[in-house]
């Protein structure tokens, strides 16, 4: 049975002007409104070295997923892998007509089960379980609740979307009054707050829920990624995440389950406690980072809750590595409204190699 | 004397400032409190100005001290460790009131009495 997926990245705008046909956000729901951190949403900065969409896209393509296509806010389309589907999209058309766009092609090709979700929050639901109770409940469309509400992780009966004579969201809105709820009892992280993402990197240091770090376990409770450096003298106290071919300077102190994640530089003698430190980012020396989520030039602080916009790169700012990857990123995609696309973008170039 | 920074400090703005704090630095034991509540941000540069400023009133036996620090202030200061240089006040009128000496009683040059048994 051919099951094609759709993951949307929206930003905070789209989600509170026009949720569209998908169910709306509810008090006390997790169908949260995606959270901008530092510019840019939850889901597409690192956790221990795979960002929560690669962790979302992976997961479906262990459960049997077919085809997942990653649609963001400004309508920006990447296929997961070649084959018979054409790549409409090169520019910012609008969610919608990326998204019908989708949809269309999954059902010329025989799509008998459509997977939405939003990222959002993040979930480790059983994908197989879900799909499976959804053919067996014979409803047109399924949606996973947990204990606080409805989830953005919607199965729709490709069929239900064939059959009628108005557009795809039209069709989807009147399935949504006749929706079958799978309750499910996982780990769920809302996302919604930068706290959550700080929670969500602290569960997956201590393995409270699912996440491996990307690397090697040189010691129990410390990951480091591929090609990083840690001079002797630094101190990295467990559980702790280095990222791949980042540095720690000498005299460095990395303490309170912090994760600094790829091609990071710490310079001497700073030390960085209870934080995540986003790819590419620089520390200068002698600081003191604490309780604080850093990354493309700007530091949330967890505690008082502000955003510090950093304009010293003495201080923070961003390695000459990541400045390199940022260029090479805009040259193969050219000019992106925003931020966000540009990472997903990225992120799939990398994944997938398949453009056109 | 008291200094209100702005929302938005930067190096020379600093320097402008610690200009200011030269007349003041003729008076022994000078006593400065620096109003942080409206900054939102601040450069290195300016902290470094601020750390001179504290340098120059402490070689006169005066003291620096901060009132009413922003949340984005504090952030600052507790990232470049200057939040343990610098003496902080949730106010500035606490920060002013810290100046004060407490008063000192005189001495009684009679021998206290000894106390009932």
């Amino acid at each position: 049975m051919y099951v094609g997926a759709i993951v949307t990245i929206a930003n905070r705008a789209r989600c509170e002007g026009d949720s569209g046909n998908l169910p709306r956000k509810r008090p006390g729901s997790h169908q949260s409104t995606p959270q901008l951190l530092l510019g840019s949403p939850f889901a597409t900065w690192d956790v221990l070295g795979q960002s929560v969409l690669d962790r979302t896209l992976d997961r479906l393509r262990v459960f049997g997923i077919d085809h997942v296509s990653v649609i963001s806010e400004d309508g920006l389309c990447r296929w997961s892998q070649p084959g018979p589907f054409t790549y409409k999209s090169s520019t910012a058309a609008g969610f919608w007509p990326a998204w019908d766009s989708v949809v269309s092609q999954y059902l010329n090709h025989g799509m008998a089960t459509l997977l939405l979700v939003r990222l959002g929050p993040y979930v480790e639901l059983d994908v197989s379980d879900f799909l499976r109770f959804h053919r067996e409940s014979r409803g047109p469309l399924t949606q996973a609740h947990h204990s606080p509400g409805p989830l953005d992780l919607v199965a729709v009966d490709a069929k239900q979307l064939r059959n009628a004579e108005h557009s795809f969201r039209a069709r989807l809105s009147t399935m949504i009054a006749n929706r079958r709820e799978y309750k499910f009892n996982g780990y769920l992280n809302a996302l919604a707050e930068p706290a959550d993402f700080r929670r969500l990197v602290e569960d997956a240091l201590r393995g409270r829920c699912g996440i491996r770090p990307i690397g090697q376990e040189v010691e129990p409770g410390i990951w480091v990624g591929q090609g990083a450096q840690i001079e002797r003298s630094a101190n990295v106290l467990a559980p702790a995440y280095i990222g791949a071919n980042s540095y720690v300077r000498s005299s460095c102190t990395i303490s309170g389950a912090s994760a600094v994640e790829k091609q990071c530089e710490v310079d001497c003698t700073t030390s960085v406690d209870n934080c995540c430190i986003l790819p590419g980012t620089y520390l200068g020396m002698g600081l003191n980072v604490s309780n604080a989520i850093v990354g493309a030039g700007r530091l949330f602080h967890l505690g008082r809750g502000v955003e510090l916009q950093m304009n010293d790169d003495r201080l923070i700012g961003i390695t000459p590595s990541s400045r390199q990857l940022t260029r090479s990123a805009l040259a193969m995609f050219g000019a992106v409204s925003t931020r966000a696309s540009r990472t997903a973008s990225l992120m799939k170039a990398r994944r997938f190699g398949h453009f056109r | 004397m008291l200094l209100t920074l702005p929302e938005r400090v930067d190096g020379k703005l600093a320097r402008t400032f610690a200009g200011d704090l030269n007349r003041e630095l003729m008076n022994d034991r000078p006593r400065i409190v620096v109003d942080l509540s409206q900054v939102k941000q601040i450069d290195s540069e300016a902290l470094d100005t601020l750390l001179d400023c504290m340098v120059a009133v402490a070689n006169r036996d005066g003291a620096v001290k901060l009132g009413g620090v922003s949340p984005e202030a504090a952030t600052m200061l507790e990232l470049t460790r200057m939040d343990r240089v610098f003496e902080m006040f949730p106010t500035v009128a606490e920060a002013a009131s810290s100046f004060s000496v407490a008063r000192l009683e005189p001495v009684s040059e009679q021998a206290p009495e000894p106390a009932a048994a």
